[in-house]
């Protein structure tokens, strides 16, 4: 007996930031569904855009569609789908979500997919009962089929990312200096420690409220940071200056790469021996950076608690060898040392990429068996089932 | 077989003795020569040195032994080539770091395996892993009437120091340090208390901040001893600090719900729902506490980075039911949820409290599995023994 599938019509918006977009969308119309994938705007605000709704509204109107899809969460569109009554499912592939406030999550048109367990958790002990975890995904097919240019991007190391300018160090600038000295603690704690995320926890509404206290002794128009803002601003700080020191440090000894869209004069004076390349786009040449280098860095986002970074899973999708930060779900679906390698502090991150780069066949096979766990276990079909598992 | 025994006020002496005599009763033949001991006399201490090393020839021991490391101990054993057995309960051990340390007359037991782990990795060896016993037989010995269970018994437990005595260390700096630094601290005390299983205190206490400490508190390197400033200050006066705090924060925090006993010599600590027992006498009484509580529970030092702390071993050696923050080494020889229970936040505590008081026969059966355990295993006689195997081999 075969089973029946529905082909379902789906409508998607790209809000262009998705790096998923297109293969989401490969995978969806091979498995038989009906996509059409509207382009839009960044919306100023992700909570009302009177444009966008009125023309996502008369979308919905015109057209019969089955169900709303789009990567990451974005409460306009949920508002739109609930007076429309039509399923809205979403799929988180930001940790942690950027959104200041859970509004709309809760309506009973959405299913929420976070793919950090951490995000999932956090919001489910929030009182949600419309969301899920679900891990993010390769498309193998499409990257085993692009051509390195290997003069171009052979290498032995490379890290392919943002370097996180925080806002910390501004924000710090009007503090007392107690505050001052408590956020340096933080920072230099979380620096510390790989597989425990604690800023959230130390950086408290109490201290946030000081904070706001001192400002606005300074002047009545200053501006009030909320708890999420300042902790943010703290964490993207920590990782800023784990992405610079493993960059700094490697850069000594071995020939890195780094690839992101802009660094300033500052930061090339802190990693003077790394060799800047500017950005590559992530469909065409982000492959070619992974398979050509020896080793491909990932210091995953502290914020980040406990999730497989996108970044991870197409290292290894290409047939790259993946040097990541620990992260507790990368341990539980891929063996470290096997699959791909960890590293659990700075020293550490330093003499394994050291060890790697001069056993060879060693780094070759983790490559290979760390793509053969993604064809089997983050394949695209695997996920949409369970994206579109309810309504089908 | 001769044992020199370096006798100060120190845990344990007593079951030392009693374990000599019980391994004696079996057909071993120990002499453990008693060597009144003042622990407080520098490392470098020529009198004692000089007149210790004329009692050594005079006693000619088969090896000295001592609770703890003490220096100038190793300096007489070295000059009269007799080996010199020392086992550490205690954690922080400045003394550790004495240039002594490597004296091949050395055997140094550590009951913390982060402190093994720190000097054996450095290349000495003189060190050796050696977790701490419980007096089980002592403890067996003890009958529990009603009238000690009114006097001593409750729901809950609590056995140890709050660390908050006038001028402590912290209290001395704390008053002196710029806004900056007690901030720092505080954010890096804060941070240390949100994990478990790990220390990040000593690397990261910035040098400016260390020098405004040391300043303010004078302590210093021994000139004889590797140990750091960052060592002295993030053991003595950071995590001892943090200790405090937490230990007042969770028996308050646990005082809001139930009813406590706290057997503590800061006699002014007042909380709701805590009954502030005072001081209580460690061989005399507070096994008559771990075999009439409920739940003892046990909140180390945070300094003990992986050891099993000398309280938990007595709390189970007692059949006390023990509830305690995590401790890696505890892994090594007991099995959480079967022979004992650790919470790993302090909401997990207070989950674990409920659950625990309500379900009182799974307690008993940890407790009794527990103590079976360290009855089997962690006993003062064993102790002796690996350490006698060790030190003539």
């Amino acid at each position: 007996m075969f089973g029946i599938i529905t082909y379902m019509n789906i409508l998607l918006y790209d809000f262009l930031n998705s790096y998923i977009q297109y293969d989401l969308l490969y995978f969806l119309r091979k498995m038989g569904h009906k996509c059409n994938n509207i382009k839009a705007d960044n919306p100023a605000d992700k909570y009302y855009d009177e444009k966008f709704m009125r023309e996502m509204h008369h979308e919905l109107e015109h057209n019969s569609y089955d169900l709303v899809l789009t990567t990451n969460f974005w409460p306009l569109v949920s508002k739109v789908c609930k007076e429309k009554d039509i399923p809205y499912v979403s799929w988180f592939f930001d940790s942690p979500p950027n959104l200041p406030t859970a509004e709309c999550m809760e309506y009973e048109c959405n299913t929420i997919y976070f793919f950090a367990r951490a995000d999932y958790e956090t919001y489910k002990a929030m009182g949600l009962e419309n969301v899920q975890y679900l891990p993010l995904a390769v498309n193998t097919e499409r990257l085993a089929g692009i051509k390195t240019n290997h003069g171009k991007y052979d290498c032995e190391i490379s890290f392919v990312g943002k370097l996180y300018q925080s806002m910390l160090p501004a924000l710090k600038s009007h503090m007392t200096d107690y505050q001052k000295g408590f956020l340096d603690a933080v920072v230099n704690a979380q620096m510390g420690v790989y597989g425990g995320y604690i800023i959230d926890d130390v950086v408290t509404e109490e201290f946030t409220e000081g904070v706001r206290q001192q400002y606005r002794s300074l002047s009545e128009k200053a501006i009030q940071v909320s708890q999420k803002e300042l902790t943010w601003a703290v964490a993207s700080y920590v990782t800023h200056l784990e992405r610079m020191t493993i960059l700094r440090l490697l850069g000594k000894k071995y020939d890195t790469r780094l690839y992101t869209y802009e660094l300033s004069d500052a930061e090339k004076k802190i990693i003077p021996d790394v060799k800047f390349c500017g950005s590559v786009n992530y469909l065409e040449e982000m492959p070619q950076v992974f398979y050509a280098s020896k080793i491909n860095l990932c210091p995953v986002l502290k914020a980040n608690r406990s999730g497989i970074p996108l970044r991870a899973l197409d290292i290894m999708g290409c047939g790259g060898f993946l040097l990541s930060s620990y992260q507790s779900e990368l341990a539980e679906y891929f063996q470290d040392g096997t699959e791909c390698v960890m590293y659990y502090s700075m020293e550490d991150a330093i003499a394994k990429a050291g060890y790697y780069l001069s056993h060879e066949d060693e780094r070759a096979a983790i490559a290979a068996a760390g793509l053969d766990k993604i064809k089997r276990n983050f394949n695209y079909e695997d996920r949409i089932k369970v994206l579109l598992g309810d309504y089908q | 077989m001769k044992i020199l025994f370096m006798d100060w006020k120190s845990y344990g002496n007593e079951d030392i003795v009693a374990a000599v005599q019980n391994l004696n009763s079996k057909g071993n033949k120990i002499e453990l020569k008693m060597y009144p001991f003042d622990n407080h006399i520098v490392n470098d201490d020529k009198n004692f040195i000089g007149s210790f090393s004329e009692d050594l020839r005079k006693e000619a021991p088969d090896f000295v032994m001592s609770f703890n490391y003490h220096p100038a101990v190793s300096v007489a054993c070295n000059n009269e080539g007799i080996k010199y057995a020392a086992w550490v309960y205690d954690n922080p051990s400045l003394r550790l770091f004495s240039y002594t340390a490597i004296n091949p007359c050395n055997y140094i037991f550590l009951f913390d395996s982060q402190v093994y782990e720190l000097f054996a990795s450095q290349g000495f060896k003189t060190v050796y892993y050696l977790p701490l016993a419980a007096a089980v037989d002592r403890y067996d010995s003890i009958r529990i009437t009603d009238t000690d269970r009114q006097k001593w018994g409750g729901k809950i437990s609590f056995v140890g120091s709050l660390y908050n005595e006038d001028h402590n260390y912290y209290e001395q700096i704390e008053e002196k340090l710029s806004d900056y630094s007690r901030g720092y601290l505080e954010g890096l005390m804060r941070s240390q208390m949100e994990i478990a299983g790990m220390d990040i205190v000593e690397k990261s206490i910035p040098k400016a901040v260390l020098k405004e400490m040391s300043d303010i508190l004078g302590a210093k390197p021994a000139y004889d001893g590797v140990e750091t400033y960052e060592y002295i200050y993030s053991n003595y006066v950071i995590n001892r600090k943090i200790t405090s705090i937490e230990r007042t924060e969770i028996i308050s925090m646990i005082g809001e719900k139930y009813p406590v006993n706290l057997f503590t010599k800061d006699r002014e600590f007042v909380a709701k729902g805590v009954t502030n027992r005072g001081l209580i006498d460690y061989y005399n009484d507070m096994p008559y506490v771990f075999k009439t509580s409920g739940i003892n529970l046990n909140i180390t030092l945070r300094s003990i980075q992986r050891g099993i702390p000398l309280r938990a071993m007595d709390i189970m050696g007692c059949g006390g039911f023990l509830l305690t923050n995590y401790q890696e080494d505890m892994l090594q020889f007991f099995e959480p949820g079967v022979d004992y229970v650790y919470y790993e936040s302090r909401a997990d505590l207070m989950d674990k409290i409920a659950y625990f008081l309500e379900h009182e026969d799974e307690r008993r059966a940890i407790a009794k599995r527990g103590h079976a355990k360290v009855k089997a295993d962690h006993t003062y006689e064993q102790r002796l023994e690996t350490i006698i195997e060790t030190v003539m081999d």
